[in-house]
């Protein structure tokens, strides 16, 4: 597995973004491959019009190389399309989908889960409506540090659940006309970390 | 006991609520305020003119002038119903809404009967606390939710129960079945309730829509029955009742766990192991609450059982219990393939730890409820939201999957690695497809990327869906996903199934 130290060498850094020219195909796997290594022991808030399409390749990845399963939790009215993510790679079998009832319980399924220490990472698909704490994503942060798994909260919108001390945000966009280019790049701070392009397609049935 | 408070053509209570109506004058609701919006409810004085849902408001108008006609919004209809479920609930601490249905509520009556004199009265009190706001109820009893829910269908209003036999002779046409699911059944000569019971789950589940499948759980109040052994070796029972009856959660798992300790000393006398418990609680009036626990593996150890207990009861109400009695589901140890490969080593990961794992899942699921934990399963079919079902998952088997997936990696048969080629952009699906006025005014303006693909099931039977699917970019800037009706009976009428993600 490539380490967080290659990823200025490997990715394509936040000033070519008004230049688009996407990568060969495989560095978009490499990107993520990095981006997670990176994101171990973090809390990372992820937004963006196309967000849930590169954590589900996330997914995808972790499956193929941890040893402790991730865990995806729905708390949005709507949620993933099953056969798009088993499409990606995903095995849908082994990757628990939990469906709490409102934002407490999200809170407390969060906590339980993280505090177990048997996943290798949270994605939790949250309501642009939910806020948790600080002293939450405090001790959300400090699960996550001591136990090296990762938390993902996933919003359709920047709705200032995480400020950049207790985490990192990641915005994923779409650049071009048919939301087909997509970028990869932190929240606020363009220039100084690199951003991942990945090249999509998409299904109309 | 319970009752089931119905508020029968609620968008049209909601119109008369609003509009000072003569109601022996004809009024329908619209889809909208436009001559071609389609009607959606219409009063008896309206139903006797020939006025019927469906209609176009400019085809009405021309042969009655007289219609009173307006469009009820959602919000409007939202508004009212938090009108209804307050009013409601200044007459019970507890109601429900009922799946499939909009403005028909359950109740159970427990406890409430010592407030009123008899259920009739406790229902005509909610009937005209309703009636003074202005809306019109129908409030039945039965000895369960399906029972009450059918007597409010055919508004017998008995107090009475009606028993097995009376529900099975009901019509199917009294449950919210989608209207194409009803005519399959129809076809298939299924037209009681107690025809439809009968029907096996998993047939049903291939072949009709989620909402046809959910009801009937509800019609055969089947809850899920996992068998953790293919052998049962019978149960160890232990009952006892109180006197004085048990208040309070504490003194009530307090008793739990002196008849469970007797129980599981039973069990390792017989040694057996214990796979799930069954709890059931009677109350002073005799109704009985039952749970059931299941473990992710056979055990022997009383106090985990009795932790997962305390997590299921935290939260709930009851009455004073004056009896408890438990059941355990046990059996003898059997020695199986998937043990023999745990000990050999093959699947194992050193840092899986799967018994832990298959722990947490069933701490999860007695904390939030068997359908917290669900995994994805996919299916063959033609529309989108019959290509998927979110199913209940037990430990055992998630746990089991994982060690598979484990195991598929370290083989050769390695599945092609992601990043390999592009990706594919996820969809999001909504649980029904969207269809306000503001989303299709942006639909028809939006800009086509690409479509249309068009989808069309049975049409060789009669039981046509057309669709004609787009990826739409809305003014937001989202890619919609979305289509364009084109069955006889709603053609042209948009839709957003899910949104690019």
């Amino acid at each position: 597995m490539r380490t967080a130290s290659s990823l200025h060498n490997t990715l394509i850094r936040g000033c070519d973004l008004d230049t688009p020219s996407f990568p060969a195909k495989s560095s978009a796997a490499h990107g993520l491959t990095d981006l997670l290594d990176y994101t171990r022991g973090m809390v990372v808030q992820m937004h963006g019009d196309a967000a849930l399409t590169v954590l589900v390749r996330a997914i995808a990845l972790l499956q193929q190389v941890e040893a402790l399963p991730p865990v995806f939790i729905s708390a949005s009215r709507d949620c993933f399309f099953p056969p798009d993510v088993e499409s990606m790679g995903v095995d849908l079998s082994a990757l628990p989908v939990l469906r709490p009832q409102d934002e407490l319980q999200t809170g407390t399924m969060i906590d339980t889960v993280l505090r177990s220490r048997l996943v290798s990472a949270v994605i939790a698909d949250i309501p642009d409506e939910y806020r948790f704490d600080l002293s939450r994503l405090s001790r959300f942060m400090h699960v996550v540090r001591t136990g090296g798994s990762r938390l993902v909260l996933l919003q359709s919108e920047d709705a200032g659940l995480l400020s950049s001390s207790v985490g990192i945000k990641l915005r994923v966009e779409s650049v071009d006309e048919r939301g087909l280019s997509l970028v990869v790049y932190p929240e606020r701070s363009r220039t100084a970390f690199p951003v991942i392009r990945i090249y999509a397609d998409a299904r109309m049935h | 006991m319970h009752a089931c408070i119905s508020l029968p053509g609620f968008s049209l209570q909601v119109l008369f609520r609003r509009e000072t109506l003569d109601p022996n004058l004809p009024a329908a609701v619209l889809t909208s305020d436009k001559p071609s919006a389609r009607v959606v409810a219409v009063n008896r004085a309206a139903y006797r003119r020939g006025i019927l849902p469906g209609m176009r408001y400019s085809q009405v108008l021309s042969l009655f002038p007289e219609v009173r006609a307006s469009p009820v919004s959602d919000a409007e209809q939202k508004k009212a119903l938090r009108d209804v479920a307050g009013i409601i609930l200044r007459y019970t601490p507890d109601a429900e809404p009922v799946p499939l249905e909009t403005a028909h509520y359950f109740v159970p009556l427990s406890g409430l009967l010592r407030l009123f004199p008899s259920a009739r009265q406790w229902g005509e009190a909610v009937q005209s606390a309703l009636a003074e706001e202005g809306f019109r109820a129908h409030v039945a009893f039965g000895a369960g939710r399906l029972e009450a829910y059918l007597a409010a269908k055919v508004r017998s209003g008995k107090e009475e129960s009606g028993g097995k036999e009376w529900i099975d002779q009901q019509s199917l046409s009294l449950l919210p079945i989608p209207p194409k699911d009803l005519e399959t059944l129809h076809l298939l000569g299924i037209r009681r309730i107690g025809d439809f019971s009968r029907i096996s789950p998993s047939r049903l589940k291939s072949r009709f829509s989620r909402e046809t499948v959910f009801l009937h759980g509800f019609v055969g109040s089947r809850e899920p029955v996992v068998r953790l052994h293919e052998r049962e070796d019978g149960s160890i029972r232990r009952e006892r009742r109180y006197e004085p009856p048990l208040v309070q959660r504490d003194s009530l798992l307090s008793a739990i766990r002196i008849l469970l300790e007797a129980a599981v000393e039973d069990a390792r006398r017989q040694g057996v192991w214990i796979h799930g418990i069954e709890i059931t609680l009677t109350d002073e009036e005799n109704r009985e609450y039952a749970e059931t626990i299941r473990s992710a593996g056979a055990q022997q150890n009383g106090v985990f059982f009795l932790r997962l207990l305390a997590l299921r009861f935290e939260g709930l109400q009851f009455s004073p219990i004056v009896q408890c009695r438990l059941t355990l589901q046990a059996s003898a140890p059997v020695a199986r393939q998937e043990t023999l490969i745990d000990e050999s080593g093959i699947c194992r990961d050193e840092k899986f730890d799967a018994p832990a794992f298959e722990r947490l899942i069933v701490l999860l699921q007695a904390e939030y409820g068997d359908s917290a934990v669900t995994v994805g399963e996919v299916h063959s079919a033609a529309l989108p939201e019959e290509r998927y079902s979110w199913e209940r998952v037990q430990a055992r088997e998630l746990s089991r999957s994982w060690q598979q997936c484990l195991l598929r990696r370290a083989g050769e048969a390695l599945p092609p690695a992601p990043g390999t080629g592009s990706v594919t952009r996820v969809r999001r699906i909504f649980e029904e497809p969207e269809a306000t006025t503001v989303l299709r005014r942006d639909l028809r303006r939006g800009k086509k990327i690409s479509g249309p693909v068009l989808v069309s099931t049975n049409w060789w039977r009669g039981l046509e869906v057309g669709r004609a699917y787009y990826l739409i970019r809305l003014s937001s800037g989202r890619i919609a996903w979305a289509y364009r009706q084109q069955s006889r009976s709603s053609a042209g009428r948009w839709f957003v199934q899910g949104y690019l993600a």
